[in-house]
C-alpha cells in the first residue's frame, strides 16, 4: 500500500470509495463497505445496460495492489472525461439533459432492483457531446417500500435551478455556484413567479415541497414508518420527468446570440477569417483548444471538426444554448459549449476551495482562440494589454488572437457610450505588449477587413511546458 | 442495509410519500378510466352495428 497523497479533492464525501491519481492515470478505489452493491451493479446487468447505452461511464477493473488504503475491495479505472465542467457552467438545455439522464438512470436502476443513492448534478459530465453519469458508486440495492433518498437532492440540483432559469431569469442558474448542494427550495419558491403555483408539477415538487421541509425542520420522524410502493416510486420519477421536460427556455433578444446577424463585415471577410484560423490551427496542431468568447461556436467548430476536443466558452447563456442545441442536432463529439466569463472565471469552490476546481486550474490548454475578444477586454473591461497577454501566456502554449483596430465598427460601438480613455489601443502597442509574453509565429491581415490575426507562442520554457503537461480531468 | 450518504431531509422524505401516492392514484385512475372508456366504446360500437 502506498500513502494516499493524491486523492481527487471532490470525491471524499462518499465512504464507498474515492478517486485518486497515479502516474497520470485516474483510478477509483471501491471500498469493502460497498462490495455488495458493486457486485450487484455488475451481476444484475445494470452496469452493462447503462454502459452500452452511454448513460454510465465505462471502467475496467485493475490490479488491487494499486489500492491506496487497506479498506479497498476493488480498484477500477474509469474512462477519462476530456474536460470536467460544472452545472453553473452549463446552459439551460445541458442542465435539462443532465436531469433527464439522471431520471432515466433511476428508472433503469429500479428495473434491476437498484436505486440511485444520490442525484448530484456534479455526478454528470459531458463526454462526446452527451451527458454521462461518472459516479459508478451511486447505486444501492432497492429496498421495497423505501422512498427515494435522493428526491430532495434532485429537486435542489436540477428542478429548482431549471424552473428559475425558465420561469424567472436565465442568470439564476448561477445560484448553483453559491449553493454547493443545489438551490434551497425555500429560496426557489420565493424567487419563482406566482404563476408557477398554478403549474401542478412546480406547485408540488418545489412550493409544497419547500413548505413540507419547513414544517418538518425540527421534527423527528421515524423513517421506517414512511413507506411507498414500487408503483408510487415509479409514478414519482415519471412526475419529475414531466416536470423537467415541461420547462422551456428559448433564447431571444440577447446581445450575442444575434452577433453574427448584426456584424457588418462582409461574408467574404468572415470566410477569409475562417480560412486563416484553420491555417493557424493546423500549424499549431494542438491536442485541445479553448475558444474564449466563442459566441455560438462558429470558429470553435473549425477546431472540433479537426477532431480536437474544444471548449467553447461564452458569457452569454443564449449563445451557449444555441451552440449546444446545434451540437446536439449534429451529434458533435468534440465540442463542449460552456457559459463562462473570462474576466471573472469560475472559482474553486467547496471544502478548501478545491472540491470543484476553478476554470484556470482546469487548464493549461494547448491553444486558446481569442477572436473578436481583445477589444471587449481592453475597452469594455479596462484590461491593459499586458494583463491579457500575461493570463493567456500562462493558460496556453499557443494563442490565436484577433486584433481589431479602433476604426472597426464593433470597437466604435463600444466607444459610443463612453469616453475614449484608451490612447494606447493600437496595433503597435498590442504587438509590443504581447511580444513580452509571446513569440509572434505568424500574423496576417484578414482580407477585406481592418483586422489582423496572430498566431502566438507562449515564451514559457520547455521545462515549464513539460511540468505543465498534467492530464486534465 | 445500504448506507445513506446524503441527508434525504425529513420534510422531503415525508412529502414525497404523499405526492407519490397522489400521482400514483391519479395514474391508476387514468389507466382504469382509459380501460372503462375503451370498454364502453367497444360496447356502444357493437350496439351501433
Amino acid at each position: 500500500m502506498t500513502e494516499p497523497t493524491d486523492f481527487v479533492p471532490g470525491s471524499f464525501r462518499d465512504p464507498s470509495g474515492f478517486l485518486f491519481w497515479l502516474e497520470k492515470q485516474l483510478y477509483r478505489q471501491v471500498n469493502g463497505s460497498y462490495r455488495e452493491q458493486y457486485d450487484r451493479l455488475l451481476a444484475s446487468g445494470l452496469y452493462e445496460q447503462l454502459r452500452s447505452n452511454g448513460s454510465l461511464i465505462a471502467h475496467e477493473e485493475c490490479d488491487i495492489t494499486l489500492a491506496r488504503t487497506p479498506a479497498a475491495y476493488k480498484v477500477i479505472r474509469p474512462e477519462r472525461v476530456p474536460f470536467v465542467s460544472y452545472p453553473y457552467e452549463w446552459c439551460f438545455s445541458q442542465l435539462q439533459d443532465a436531469a433527464l439522464l439522471t431520471l432515466r438512470i433511476q428508472k433503469t436502476a429500479l428495473a434491476h432492483g437498484m436505486s440511485l443513492k444520490d442525484a448530484s448534478a456534479y455526478n454528470i459530465q459531458f463526454v462526446k457531446g452527451k451527458p454521462v453519469l461518472i459516479d459508478t458508486l451511486s447505486f444501492e440495492k432497492y429496498l421495497p417500500g423505501r422512498p427515494w433518498v435522493a428526491y430532495r437532492q434532485f429537486c435542489q440540483h436540477f428542478l429548482a435551478p431549471l424552473a428559475l432559469m425558465a420561469c424567472r431569469d436565465i442568470r439564476l442558474g448561477q445560484l448553483t455556484r453559491i449553493h454547493l448542494d443545489g438551490v434551497p427550495l425555500d429560496l426557489a419558491s420565493r424567487l419563482l413567479p406566482v404563476k408557477t403555483r398554478l403549474k401542478c408539477s412546480l406547485l408540488s415538487h418545489i412550493h409544497l415541497h419547500a413548505r413540507s421541509q419547513k414544517h418538518y425542520q425540527d421534527k423527528p420522524v421515524r423513517r421506517s414508518q414512511r413507506q411507498m410502493s414500487h408503483f408510487a416510486l415509479l409514478a414519482l420519477i415519471h412526475s419529475l420527468e414531466a416536470a423537467v421536460a415541461g420547462l422551456r427556455w428559448r433564447p431571444r433578444g440577447s446581445e450575442w446570440a444575434e452577433y453574427y446577424d448584426r456584424t457588418n463585415y462582409s461574408g467574404q471577410a468572415s470566410d477569409n477569417k475562417k480560412w486563416l484560423v484553420a491555417k493557424f490551427l493546423r500549424q499549431a496542431d494542438p491536442r485541445h483548444v479553448w475558444d474564449i468568447g466563442a459566441n455560438t461556436g462558429v470558429f470553435s467548430r473549425l477546431a472540433a471538426e479537426l477532431g480536437i476536443p474544444t471548449v467553447a466558452l461564452d458569457i452569454d447563456a443564449a449563445a451557449v444554448e444555441k451552440n449546444y442545441l446545434q451540437c446536439r442536432r449534429e451529434g458533435a463529439q468534440f465540442l463542449l459549449p460552456l457559459v463562462g466569463d473570462i474576466t471573472n472565471p469560475s472559482p474553486g469552490i467547496g471544502w478548501g476551495n478545491e472540491e470543484r476546481t476553478s476554470l484556470l486550474q482546469r487548464g493549461p490548454v494547448d491553444l486558446i482562440l481569442a477572436l473578436a475578444l481583445v477589444h471587449h477586454l481592453a475597452i469594455g473591461n479596462n484590461l491593459p494589454f499586458d494583463k491579457i497577454a500575461g493570463l493567456f501566456s500562462r493558460l496556453a502554449d499557443f494563442l490565436i488572437i484577433e486584433f481589431i483596430p479602433k476604426s472597426d465598427s464593433q470597437v466604435q460601438r463600444l466607444l459610443a457610450t463612453r469616453e475614449d480613455v484608451f490612447p494606447a489601443y493600437d496595433a503597435g502597442t498590442f504587438e509590443e505588449e504581447f511580444s513580452r509574453f509571446f513569440h509572434i509565429v505568424g500574423s496576417e491581415k484578414i482580407p477585406e477587413s481592418q483586422r489582423v490575426l496572430y498566431l502566438l507562442r507562449s515564451r514559457i520554457t520547455e521545462k515549464q511546458a513539460e511540468a505543465r503537461a498534467i492530464p486534465q480531468d | 442495509m445500504p448506507i445513506l450518504i446524503i441527508d434525504p431531509g425529513t420534510g422531503s422524505y415525508v412529502f414525497q410519500v404523499i405526492i407519490a401516492t397522489f400521482v400514483a392514484v391519479s395514474v391508476a385512475v387514468k389507466i382504469y378510466w382509459n380501460k372503462i372508456k375503451g370498454f364502453l366504446g367497444r360496447l356502444f360500437s357493437k350496439k351501433g352495428r
